[in-house]
C-alpha cells in the first residue's frame, strides 16, 4: 500500500494541450485521460475567461435552473382560444415562430402562413391584399416565445385559433401551442388555399370542442411528462418522431371520447383526424417544453439555454441569465434526405419553434431513443447513440424523467450550457423537417441541422457582461 | 444450496483484490459464503471439509480458487459475475466507461471518470484562464504549464482554488513531482525526505538533482508558478504548499526556491515556513539582506547551490560546492546562453558578485536590461526560455537549436573569453542534448584553441533516460568544463576571464 | 496508450534479488499478477516482486520511483530479465541506477535475552491494544483460523519448537502451517517465515548456537515446499529462513532499533497486504516470548 497521497487522493491526470507532456506521463506509468482539446469558438475566449472566474456563481445558478427543469411537470389542462389565452392578442397581432422578424425578411413559408392567418381572421379577402397589408405594416408580428406560446414550422397564431393549454404543475406557469394540422398543404408550411382555411375552421369549430369536452370529461389534467417519458421508451424522440406519443394520447382520450355528449360524426371525424396524423403529439411536446424551460428562465448568472427557435431566416436562442434577450445567427441549411423530385435548391432555411424539444432534452438530444431518424441522413443506429452521447458534453445534467433504454436507461442530456457549446465546439444536434422555400408546397424532406455558433457566442459574450 | 468454484490458474491477485472479490460476492443476496484462497493442498482440504468438491478441478498451489455458497442458481450466478468483474484486468473500475468519444472538457472527463484528480493544462496562453477555471470547477487540482495568463486572473483563480480546497500549480509552472510522478520538465530523482516548493522550474530541477547525487531523495516537488510570489498573487500557492508538506509524513526537510519575491510576500512566506514544524531552507535567489525576525526552524540562503548544501546537511549528507578553478586564463567577456531561467539567474548572481556588470533579457535588475537581444554587449546573459525567444517555437529544453546557434556566433567573437551554458536532462527534455551541443562546442574550441573557455552546468539525475554520464562524457570530450550546478560553471567562467570586472 | 514504451525507474533493489540476478542463468520470467502498486514475475525457481514507491521493499523485490501504474504489466506476458532491466511487452523496469539494499536481519550482537523478552512484550502490548496483552488471545482474535483445529496444533508445535529448540515439532509445525490460510501469502507461511527470521535475529542473544539455529530454520521449510504453497510465498519463506525479510520486519527484529523506529515499522506492517504484515508482527512477537520462556506454557491453554 502506498503512503497517503500528497493531494489527498491517488494521482490520476487529465491532460489538455501539448501531447509531448501527456505522453511523458504515460511513459512513467501514470494513468492519463486525454482531453480532445481544441480552441473555443472564434470570438468567445475573452468572455469564457471572464465567466471562468465566476464559475462558482454560475454553477449555483445552473444548478437552480437544472433543478427547475427537472421538477417541471407539464400537464394538459384544457383547450382555449388564442385571443383569450394570449396577452395583448388583438386582431392585428400574429404570433410566429423564432426570434423577432419583420415582413421584408420573412421567408416564403412564413409569409404564406401570415397570409393564410389573415384570411382566416377575415382581415383580407385575397392573398394579394393580405400581403400588401403585411408589407404596409398594418399587422403586428410577435414571436410566439414572447407570449408564452410555441408553434411548429411557421408557427403562426391568430386570435381565433384553438390552443392547447399546458400548465407546469411544479412552478405554476403556463404555455400554449396550436393543434397540429397534419401533413401536406397546411398553414405551417405556408399554404393558404381554401382547403387549408377550411381545415383550420373545422379544427376550431369541431376538433377543439370535441377534444375540450373529452378533457373535461377526464376530470383531471393529462400528465404530459409521463406520456412523453413512455413515448421515449417506445421509439419516439419528441421532435421528428411522435407516433408513439400520438398513440398514447389517443389511448388516454379514448374512454372520454366515447362518453362525451357530442355529435357522433364529429367525434368520429376528430378521432380519425388525430389517429391519421403521426405528428399530432408534437405540439403538445413543444408546449410541455415551453412550460418546462420558461420555469428555468430569469436566473441571474445562469448559462442554461431556455429557448432555441427559428423563423426561417434567423436562428435565435435565449439564456436563463440574460432575461429576454435574443441572440441570433443565420438559420442553417438542413443536411437531410429529400422526397422524390426535390433537392437542396428547393429547401427553405431551418424554421420553427420545435427546437424547444431539444431545449428540454428531447429531439436530437434523445436521438439514441429513435435510431430510425438517422435514416434521414443515411446514418446507422450507432450514429444515433453517438449523437446523444456527444450531447452530454454540453449539458449541465441528465433528465431524471426522460430515459433512454439503449443507453441503459440513462437520462437524456438536459440543460444546454451555452459556455460548453462555445468552449467545446459542440453544437446541439437537431432533427427537423425541411419546408419548400415557396409557400404552400409543404414538406420536401427531413434531416439534421446545426444551430449557428454565432448565436451561442453572442449569448456567451452577453452573459460575461452581466454581474 | 448451490456451490460454485471459480478457478484462475497460475495467476496472482494481490490480497486486497482477493478480499474485495470475496466481499463483493458475500454482499449478493442469498450468498452465505465466499472465500478466495490460494489453492494450496491445505486450503483445498479445508474447502473440501466445508463441503466443496474440488476433485474435478485439478488445482495447484499457484492457482486461485474462489468458493461460493448460495441458496440458489441466480444468487450463485450473480456472485460469480461480481467476482469476475473484480478479477477482470483493470478491475471493477474499468466497466461502464465510454471510450468511443473522447471528452472535450475537464468537466466532461470528470463526469465520466470520478477518479481523475489533477488537470494538466498546456494549452495556448490565451485559453489558460478558461481551462484552469474549468478544471477547478470540476474539482481538480491543477498543474498549469501554460503562460500568458494575466496576474489578476492568476490571483483570482488561486483564491478560487483555496476556497475549493484545491492546489493550483502555475500559471507558468514548468516542473513538479507529485507522489513520484514527474509533471512537465522533471528529473527521475529517488524518493527521500526533502520536499521542495519552487517558483522556478529549473531551480527545482537543479536542487533535486544535486540532492539526488548526494544520496538525498525528494518526497515531493510542488511547483507554484513563476509569479506566485508577486505582490498581486501574494504567495497563495507557496503558503498552501508549505501546509501540505508540513502534513506529509515522508517529508522531513523543506526547501523553498524562488527568484527575489515582493518584500511583503517574502515575509509572509517566511512566516508560513515557521509554522511547518520541520526545518525549512528558504532560497530567495539574490544577495538580499534578511529583514526582521526569522523563525528558528528557517534558514535563509541566496542561491540554489546554497539551498541544496543546507538541505543535504540537514539530512546528514554533504554536498561540497567547491570546484577546481581553471589555471589557464582566457581573458575577455563572459557570455551566458541558457535554457533554464533560474539557472541563468543563479549564474548571473555569481558573475555580478565578482563585480562585473551584466546585460540580459532577464536581468538581475532593471538597469541591466539589454537593448537588442540579438546583439551582445560586454558581459551578456541570454535566457532562451523568455517569451521573445520562444514565440512560435518549442521551449529550448526541448529544442535547443536557437541557443546552440547563438553559441556558434558568440564563440567566433574574439572579445569573448568565456561562455557559460546549461544542459538540462530529464522528462520531456531533448533526448540527447549533448550531441549537437558537443559538436558546436568542439568546433568553436577548434577555431579558438587557446583563448576560449566553455563551462557547462549539467543538470540531471542518475535515473534520467538521457544518461547523465554519457552526456557528461560527450561534453568533456568536446572540450567543455562540465559541472553539476550552474553557480560552479559561472565561477569557472569568471576565473577564466580573470575575475572581477573593470 | 499512444506512448510506445512505459519505463519505470528503479531506485532500490533488494540484495538477495540482485545476487540472484547476478548469478542466475535464467533470462525469462512470466508476469503472474499485477496491481497498481505491485507486479509479480515468476521464473519458476524465484518470484520477483516489483513494488511502487513507498510500498515496502520485499527481499525479492525492486522498488520503483513511481507511486503507481505497475498494472501496465500484463498478466501472463513473458518478461526478459537481466541485471540491467526487467521488461515485458512495452513495459520496462530499469535497474542500472538502483541502489543495492541490504535486508538481512541483525544478529543483535551485544544484546541479551532480557532485551529479546522486552521486545516481545512490547510488541504484544502494541498488537494487543484492544484485546489485552495475553499473546494467545491476541493470536486467537487476529487469526481465528489458528485458534482451533489443525491450525492451532500447528501454532502450538511452532511455539514448542522455538521454546525447546527442538527440530521435531518444528517439522510438525511446518507441515501443519504451510499453505494454510488466506491471502496471497497464506497466513501459516507468514508465521513460519516470521519465526525463522526471529530465530536468525535472536539466536545469539538467547544463547542458541549457530548450528541449532540453522537446523531449526531448515526444519521450518517442508521438503515439498513448492507443491505445498504458491511460488511467491515459497520464495519469501526461503529468504526468511536465510535471514532476509522486508525492512519493517527487520526493524522489529533489531534490538538496537529505538521504540520510535520499531513502532513506526509496526504501524506500516499492519497496513501491508491484507494482514500479511500483521501476521509477521504477531509471529515475531510470539517467537520472542517463547525463545525467552516468556509464555510459561500459556500456549497450551488457548483455544477456548
Amino acid at each position: 500500500m502506498t503512503e497517503r497521497p500528497l493531494l489527498g487522493r491517488p494521482l490520476r491526470v487529465a491532460g489538455a494541450g501539448v501531447e509531448l507532456f501527456i505522453d511523458e506521463l504515460e511513459r512513467q506509468g501514470a494513468p492519463v485521460e486525454r482531453i480532445d482539446w481544441r480552441p473555443p469558438a472564434s470570438g468567445s475566449a475573452e468572455a469564457l475567461s471572464r465567466l471562468a472566474l465566476r464559475s462558482h456563481q454560475i454553477a449555483a445558478a445552473n444548478d437552480e435552473a437544472l433543478a427547475r427543469l427537472q421538477a417541471a411537470r407539464p400537464m394538459v389542462t384544457g383547450i382555449g382560444m388564442a385571443g383569450d389565452l394570449v396577452e395583448d392578442m388583438d386582431e392585428r397581432t400574429f404570433l410566429h415562430a423564432g426570434p423577432p422578424i419583420e415582413w421584408p425578411d420573412m421567408s416564403g413559408p412564413l409569409r404564406g402562413a401570415i397570409i393564410g392567418a389573415a384570411l382566416l381572421e377575415g382581415l383580407a379577402l385575397s392573398a394579394e391584399e393580405a400581403a400588401d397589408k403585411a408589407a404596409a405594416g398594418e399587422f403586428n408580428f410577435v414571436p410566439c416565445h414572447e407570449r408564452g406560446a410555441v408553434g411548429p414550422m411557421a408557427g403562426v397564431v391568430s386570435r381565433s385559433m384553438p390552443m392547447w393549454i399546458v400548465t407546469n404543475e411544479a412552478a405554476g406557469n403556463r404555455a400554449v401551442s396550436t393543434l397540429n394540422e397534419g401533413l401536406g398543404k397546411v398553414l405551417r408550411y405556408g399554404a393558404y388555399g381554401t382547403e387549408v382555411l377550411d381545415r383550420l375552421k373545422w379544427m376550431r369549430d369541431v376538433l377543439a370542442p370535441v377534444l375540450s369536452a373529452a378533457l373535461n370529461e377526464m376530470g383531471e389534467p393529462l400528465d404530459l411528462r409521463a406520456l412523453i417519458a413512455h413515448a421515449l421508451q417506445m421509439g419516439d424522440e419528441g421532435h421528428n418522431r411522435n407516433r408513439a406519443g400520438t398513440s398514447l394520447l389517443l389511448r388516454e382520450l379514448l374512454p372520454a371520447l366515447l362518453t362525451i355528449d357530442q355529435p357522433n360524426h364529429d367525434v368520429v371525424d376528430a378521432a380519425r383526424f388525430v389517429s391519421g396524423n403521426d405528428h399530432f403529439f408534437l405540439n403538445l411536446v413543444m408546449a410541455a417544453g415551453k412550460a418546462t424551460a420558461d420555469s428555468a428562465a430569469g436566473i441571474a448568472a445562469s448559462s442554461i439555454v431556455v429557448a432555441m427557435a427559428r423563423n426561417g431566416t434567423d436562428f435565435g436562442i435565449r439564456l436563463s441569465g440574460t432575461d429576454d434577450a435574443w441572440f441570433t445567427g443565420p438559420a442553417s441549411e438542413v443536411d437531410g434526405l429529400y422526397l422524390p423530385g426535390f433537392g437542396p435548391e428547393d429547401a427553405n432555411p431551418d424554421i420553427g419553434d420545435s427546437t424547444i424539444t431539444e431545449t428540454m432534452g428531447l429531439g436530437g438530444m434523445a436521438m439514441a431513443a429513435a435510431p430510425a431518424v438517422v435514416r434521414f441522413v443515411g446514418g446507422s443506429p450507432t450514429d444515433a447513440l453517438d449523437a446523444t452521447r456527444s450531447m452530454y458534453e454540453i449539458t449541465w445534467g441528465e433528465s431524471e424523467h426522460y430515459q433512454i433504454p439503449s443507453l441503459g436507461f440513462r437520462g437524456t442530456p438536459l440543460g444546454i450550457d451555452c459556455r460548453a457549446v462555445v468552449h467545446s465546439n459542440v453544437l446541439p444536434v437537431v432533427n427537423t423537417g425541411i419546408a419548400h422555400r415557396q409557400p404552400g408546397i409543404g414538406q420536401v424532406g427531413a434531416g439534421l441541422v446545426e444551430p449557428p455558433m454565432k448565436a451561442f457566442v453572442g449569448a456567451t459574450r452577453a452573459l460575461a457582461e452581466t454581474r | 444450496m448451490t456451490n460454485r468454484l471459480i478457478v484462475r490458474r497460475d495467476t496472482y491477485y494481490d490480497s486486497v483484490t482477493l478480499m474485495l472479490a470475496s466481499r463483493d460476492a458475500e454482499e449478493v443476496d442469498g450468498v452465505s459464503l465466499a472465500a478466495a484462497v490460494i489453492a494450496t493442498p491445505v486450503n483445498v482440504t479445508l474447502l473440501e471439509a466445508q463441503g466443496f468438491d474440488l476433485t474435478a478441478v485439478n488445482t495447484g498451489p499457484n492457482d486461485v480458487v474462489i468458493a461460493v455458497r448460495a441458496d440458489g442458481e441466480s444468487a450463485a450466478a450473480a456472485a460469480e459475475s461480481a467476482i469476475e468483474a473484480r478479477l477482470a484486468p483493470g478491475g471493477a473500475a474499468a466497466s461502464g466507461r465510454e471510450r468511443e468519444i473522447p471528452p472535450r472538457s475537464f468537466r466532461s472527463a470528470t463526469r465520466r471518470n470520478s477518479e481523475v484528480s489533477l488537470a494538466f493544462v498546456s494549452v495556448p496562453g490565451r485559453f489558460a484562464t478558461v481551462e484552469v477555471g474549468n478544471a477547478l470547477a470540476a474539482g481538480l487540482d491543477v498543474f498549469c504549464f501554460s503562460d500568458g495568463m494575466s496576474l489578476e486572473d492568476e490571483a483570482a483563480l488561486k483564491r478560487d482554488a483555496i476556497d475549493r480546497g484545491l492546489l493550483l500549480m502555475g500559471a507558468d509552472c514548468g516542473t513538479a513531482i507529485i507522489d513520484g510522478v514527474g509533471l512537465g520538465f522533471a528529473n527521475a530523482v529517488r524518493p527521500g525526505p526533502v520536499g521542495i516548493v519552487g517558483a522556478s522550474g529549473t531551480g527545482v530541477q537543479e536542487v533535486s538533482c544535486l540532492l539526488d547525487s548526494a544520496g538525498v531523495g525528494v518526497s515531493q516537488a510542488i511547483g507554484v508558478g513563476g509569479r506566485d510570489l508577486s505582490r498581486v498573487v501574494g504567495g497563495a500557492t507557496t503558503v498552501r504548499a508549505l501546509e501540505l508538506l508540513a502534513g506529509d509524513d515522508t517529508t522531513e526537510v523543506v526547501v523553498v526556491i524562488s527568484k527575489p519575491p515582493d518584500a511583503e510576500v517574502a515575509a509572509r512566506v517566511v512566516e508560513a515556513a515557521g509554522r511547518v514544524g520541520k526545518p525549512v531552507v528558504v532560497g530567495f535567489l539574490g544577495p538580499g539582506e534578511s529583514t526582521g525576525e526569522k523563525p528558528p526552524n528557517v534558514t535563509l540562503v541566496g542561491s540554489l547551490e546554497a539551498a541544496s548544501v543546507h538541505a543535504a546537511h540537514l539530512i546528514g549528507q554533504s554536498i561540497d560546492p567547491a570546484v577546481a578553478l581553471p589555471e589557464k586564463r582566457t581573458p575577455g567577456f563572459v557570455r551566458g546562453l541558457f535554457c533554464g531561467g533560474s539557472l541563468c539567474y543563479e549564474a548571473m548572481l555569481v558573475v555580478a558578485a565578482a563585480g562585473r556588470s551584466i546585460a540580459s533579457n532577464a536581468p538581475l535588475d532593471l538597469g541591466g536590461r539589454i537593448e537588442d537581444v540579438e546583439a551582445s554587449i560586454g558581459d551578456t546573459f541570454i535566457d532562451f526560455g523568455e517569451d521573445e525567444l520562444t514565440e512560435g517555437r518549442a521551449h529550448p529544453m526541448i529544442d535547443p537549436s536557437l541557443r546552440n546557434e547563438r553559441l556558434r556566433r558568440e564563440a567566433e567573437d574574439p572579445e569573448v573569453g568565456a561562455i557559460v551554458l546549461d544542459v538540462v536532462l530529464g522528462r520531456s527534455a531533448h533526448e540527447d542534448p549533448a550531441k549537437d551541443l558537443g559538436r558546436v562546442i568542439s568546433e568553436a574550441l577548434r577555431q579558438r584553441r587557446n583563448d576560449l573557455t566553455v563551462a557547462v552546468s549539467l543538470c540531471g539525475a542518475a535515473g534520467d533516460s538521457q544518461g547523465v554520464d554519457a552526456q557528461m562524457r560527450r561534453l568533456v570530450d568536446a572540450g567543455a568544463v562540465v559541472t553539476r550546478n550552474s553557480a560552479q560553471a559561472a565561477r569557472i567562467a569568471v576565473a577564466a576571464v580573470g575575475g572581477g570586472g573593470d | 496508450m499512444t506512448a510506445s514504451e512505459v519505463r519505470f525507474a528503479c531506485h532500490a533493489v533488494a540484495a538477495p534479488l540482485l545476487n540472484w540476478l547476478q548469478t542466475t542463468r535464467v533470462t525469462q520470467a512470466t508476469v503472474l499478477g499485477t496491481s497498481s502498486t505491485s507486479a509479480y514475475l515468476s521464473t519458476g525457481e524465484f518470484v520477483i516482486a516489483i513494488t511502487a514507491r513507498q510500498t515496502p521493499l520485499m527481499p525479492n523485490g525492486a522498488a520503483v520511483i513511481q507511486g503507481s501504474g505497475l498494472n501496465a504489466f500484463e498478466r501472463g506476458t513473458r518478461a526478459r530479465i537481466s541485471t540491467e532491466q526487467i521488461g515485458a511487452g512495452g513495459v520496462v523496469v530499469g535497474l542500472t541506477h538502483a541502489e543495492r539494499f541490504e535486508l538481512e536481519v541483525s544478529r543483535n550482537e551485544g544484546h541479551d535475552t532480557a532485551a529479546v523478552a522486552r521486545r516481545g512484550h512490547d510488541l504484544i502490548e502494541a498488537l494487543g491494544r484492544e484485546h489485552g496483552p495475553d499473546p494467545m488471545a491476541v493470536l486467537a482474535r487476529a487469526r481465528p483460523e489458528f485458534a482451533s483445529g489443525e491450525g492451532l496444533v500447528g501454532v502450538r508445535s511452532l511455539l514448542t519448537a522455538l521454546e525447546q529448540r527442538d527440530p521435531k515439532p518444528a517439522a510438525e509445525a511446518a507441515s501443519a502451517l504451510t499453505g494454510r490460510g488466506r491471502g496471497l501469502t497464506p497466513d501459516g507461511d507468514d508465521l513460519l517465515a516470521a519465526a525463522a527470521a526471529s530465530i536468525r535475529a535472536w539466536a545469539g542473544p538467547t544463547g542458541m548456537s549457530r548450528d541449532d539455529a540453522e537446523l531449526l530454520c531448515a526444519r521450518l521449510l517442508v521438503d515439498d515446499l513448492d507443491r505445498r504453497t504458491g511460488a511467491l510465498s515459497a520464495t519469501l519463506l526461503r529468504l526468511a529462513a536465510g535471514g532476509h525479510v522486508i525492512d519493517q520486519v527487520r526493524s522489529l527484529l533489531d534490538l538496537g532499533a529505538s521504540r520510535a523506529a520499531w513502532a513506526k515499522a509496526l504501524a506500516r506492517l499492519e497496513r501491508i497486504g491484507h494482514g500479511t504484515g500483521g501476521t509477521y508482527a504477531l509471529g515475531c512477537a510470539l517467537s520472542a516470548l517463547v525463545l525467552t520462556n516468556g509464555l510459561q506454557h500459556d500456549h497450551h491453554r488457548i483455544g477456548v
